[in-house]
């Protein structure tokens, strides 16, 4: 089959669990014999060696000129002012952009409050454009599907399917509602709901997120399917060794520094784990809006001795990151999937995971807590810290669950679903 | 038609409480009592009490002619002399029948088997005197925890003073082919062994659990089909064990398990697949072949040896840090914290950290304790962390 499909990121150039996904699924359904082309935002390099043929849209040219606010008025959006609230990938979200806001001139060294920066200023506004693209591309294209990944790709597929009548697959890897909880972007939700209503089929990363789909955006039932994400072995294939001082124990959140992510809750639970032991390190690696303010309630409490904010990392720093560790927390208020306890356990390392994350649906063996409770958080750190029977033997059976969370299952789960829509 | 010897087995774990790291030196209270009282009160208003009063009622109605056997574990009876004491008077009114027979066990329902003789000894004694006491008669017949069994348990068994020892289904033990009725260990013994048979035990339970799937006529032969089917030969014994407090919590109606207490009797000697007999009865002088098993067997359902209680590392590591516990327990003379120790061995709570997702009897106590495995497994550690720091050191 033929798949035109339309994401925000992919490979190398990739900022969380959502550029993953895409070239996890791409890739798996390739080798189902899927020819797929995929339109990201913009390539400034050639992707790494893939199936895939990427199509940047930038380079797309326009016939007629990108109309912003022409679109935001039909939309009926309230502004595009939106620019910190929006992105959203799984993992990492380009701090409030401070950095490259400013006067344009870029820092010598890169500073813990650095972003990855992959998207334009104006978020919405490249949107829109991406979207005209969208009808563009899908006119010149062959194809049998137009599959969306998130938000973002919605307006650009709704108008590939208005323009060539071909079914069309919106993906949610997270919806606003994960994001930003009670107070939503009401223009990002709408942009959803229109995508996921005008979509033939919508597949949830988890029952978590089916459930919101069809309590907060009232989408039929019988048009959404959870397809559960994946790991890869092949994403843990460097062996680090690195010196590990034995008796002070790392514990580690990774992840974007915002309020859906619940650093807060992160920083309070290893206060009161330090009152029990000192021989602990915590490890606060990510960037995002809410930086600012933990490294300030850290000093608060006097744990600074005890911290240590990375700021954002990437590729083998992640992994180097992962091997050091001794215990990953991920507190999240919402998540919708949550990839990265996979690929903590990769490395092995056992995790503490919220309730609210869509992979412990897949991932039995793991410790789960409420985000807010951080008494609980605080005792289950310590019981990983000072039983090691319990990491042991997470480890052991969440290694043999791992064998069967495959991509390969996602993409015959996707491939079903294409069958159907292009009968 | 061989003759019926039907065991109810009785047992709840007592509950321990949510206790958090931060409790540790702040708290000696372990047990959530009041969730053990619901539980208890449940146990005894729903199933215990009206079981045992139609029991008694077939007991009187039927003379010698039917018989049933008892185990209850220590802590139960404790649990019902503390919430429930009238369910321990109709224990009472059972024995005075002369056609019932309570078994001794491991007072705390526990693994001391496996990880302390001496500790099982003592538990045993406590069992037997908590019995001879309770019912007047002094016990015969020993049922372990999960009818574990090793050739050395055995000898110690009979050392105790006991004539029988119920153990799992033969086919369990090495080298020998499904076969029920009564044996003797390998070594030269007068003790004999009573094996389970643990695939009608089941059918039962599951027909139990399922009452529209029980035979509802009176007349139905169903189930002396069934045991005719499972057993087809004569001369031995059938012996049948059931689970109250796994029932209990399988399932909460309980009038499966009643039409069959109420329709047993009358079933079984209608058909002339009689007599019912006691373990004791089932001992009493008869050529037997022999058993033997080297290492741990037992009446679990997904594994026979140990493993449903120590195949993991938590498992392991909770069970040996309690067991290693024993010496500076005894050596305190502390009443108080002996017994504490002792209802912390219950086998419960190490079949709730059990990671397998097999079901198995009592796997729904996993819910009933905890949420997982895991925290089932932090929470007792964090208990036994306190427990142990409460310990006086003695040199």
């Amino acid at each position: 089959m033929r798949i035109l499909m339309f994401g925000w990121e992919f490979p190398p150039h990739i900022s969380g669990g959502l550029g993953t996904a895409c070239y996890e699924l791409t890739r798996t359904l390739s080798r189902h014999g899927n020819t797929i082309t995929f339109v990201v935002p913009r390539a400034n390099q050639p992707a790494r060696q893939s199936p895939v043929h990427v199509v940047a849209a930038a380079g797309v040219p326009l016939p007629y000129p990108s109309s912003v606010e022409e679109f935001f008025q039909s939309l009926n959006l309230k502004t595009a002012d939106s620019i910190l609230r929006p992105y959203l990938t799984e993992e990492d979200y380009p701090l409030a952009l401070r950095a490259a806001s400013g006067d344009g001139t870029k820092n010598e060294q890169p500073s813990v409050m650095a972003s990855p920066n992959h998207y334009g200023k104006n978020l919405m506004a490249e949107v829109a454009r991406y979207s005209e693209i969208g009808e563009e591309l899908a006119l010149k294209e062959e194809f049998d599907i137009i599959h969306a990944h998130d938000w973002m790709t919605f307006l650009a597929a709704i108008r590939a399917k208005r323009a060539t009548g071909k079914p069309m697959v919106a993906h949610i890897h997270a919806a606003e509602y994960d994001r930003s909880g009670d107070s939503i972007n009401t223009g990002i939700f709408e942009i959803e709901k229109m995508g996921m209503e005008a979509a033939d089929h919508v597949i949830a990363v988890s029952h978590y997120t089916r459930n919101l789909i069809l309590s907060q955006y009232g989408i039929r039932p019988e048009k959404v399917s959870v397809v559960h994400n994946a790991v890869s072995r092949h994403q843990a294939t460097r062996v680090y060794h690195i010196p590990h001082d034995r008796k002070k124990k790392t514990v580690l959140f990774l992840g974007r520094i915002t309020s859906q992510k619940g650093p807060d809750y992160f920083i309070e639970a290893a206060a009161r784990v330090l009152e029990k032991t000192p021989d602990v390190m915590f490890v606060m690696a990510g960037s995002g809006d809410m930086l600012p303010r933990m490294i300030e309630r850290v000093g608060t409490l006097r744990l600074g001795t005890h911290f240590h904010f990375t700021g954002f990392l990437q590729g083998h720093d992640v992994e180097r990151m992962y091997a050091m560790s001794d215990l990953y927390v991920m507190p999240s208020v919402s998540e919708p999937f949550g990839l990265s306890p996979l690929e903590a356990m990769i490395y092995d390392v056992p995790v503490i995971l919220s309730k609210q994350a869509g992979v412990t649906e897949i991932m039995p063996h793991a410790l789960t807590v409420d985000f807010w409770n951080v008494d609980d958080i605080a005792n289950k750190i310590l019981a990983v810290l000072k039983y090691p029977a319990l990491s042991r033997e997470l480890l052991r059976n969440g290694r043999k669950a791992l064998r069967s969370i495959r991509w390969e299952v996602a993409a015959e789960r996707i491939q079903l679903i294409y069958n159907k829509l292009a009968v | 038609m061989p003759p019926l010897c039907l065991t109810l087995h009785l047992h709840q774990p007592a509950h321990l409480k949510h206790y958090s790291f931060f409790d540790i030196g702040n708290s000696s209270t372990y047990e959530d009592e009041s969730k053990t009282a619901e539980a208890v009160n449940h146990f005894a208003s729903d199933c215990v009490l009206p079981a045992t009063r139609i029991v008694l009622k077939k007991l009187k109605e039927y003379g010698g002619d039917f018989r049933i056997a008892f185990s209850i574990s220590g802590c139960l009876i404790d649990q019902f002399e503390r919430y429930r004491p009238e369910a321990l008077d109709t224990f009472k009114a059972l024995s005075g029948t002369g056609h019932v027979e309570f078994l001794a066990a491991p007072y705390y329902h526990s693994l001391a088997s496996a990880f302390s003789i001496q500790e099982f000894r003592e538990q045993t004694l406590l069992h037997h005197s908590r019995i001879l006491a309770l019912t007047g008669t002094a016990p015969t017949a020993f049922r372990n925890t999960a009818l574990i069994y090793r050739d050395d348990l055995a000898c110690e068994v009979e050392t105790l003073g006991y004539q029988v020892m119920l153990t799992p289904d033969s086919d369990r033990f090495p080298g020998k082919r499904n076969d029920y009725g009564v044996y003797r260990p390998a070594h030269d013994s007068t003790l004999k062994l009573l094996v389970n048979h643990g695939r009608l035990s089941d059918d039962i339970t599951r027909r139990v659990t399922h009452s529209d799937s029980l035979e509802t006529s009176q007349t139905s032969p169903g189930f002396a089909h069934g045991l005719h089917q499972a057993h087809p030969a004569r001369g031995h014994i059938t012996s049948l064990s059931l689970d109250l407090g796994a029932l209990a919590r399988q399932n909460p109606d309980y009038s499966g398990l009643f039409l069959f207490l109420n329709q047993l009797p009358e079933i079984v000697l209608q058909h002339k697949e009689g007599p019912f007999i006691t373990p004791t009865q089932a001992a009493s002088p008869r050529s037997a072949s022999s058993l033997s098993s080297k290492d741990f067997l037992s009446g679990e359902n997904s594994a026979h040896d140990l493993s449903p209680w120590k195949g993991n590392e938590m498992q392991q590591d909770a069970l040996n840090a309690l067991y290693l516990l024993e010496p500076r327990v005894k050596g305190s003379h502390d009443q108080a914290l002996l017994r504490t120790w002792r209802l912390l061995q219950a086998s419960d709570y190490f079949l709730s950290m059990n990671t397998l997702s097999e079901s198995f009897p009592g796997s729904d106590r996993l819910t009933l304790l905890r949420d997982s495995p895991y925290d089932a497994y932090i929470n007792y550690m964090n208990i036994l962390t306190d427990f142990s720091e409460r310990i006086p050191n003695v040199r």
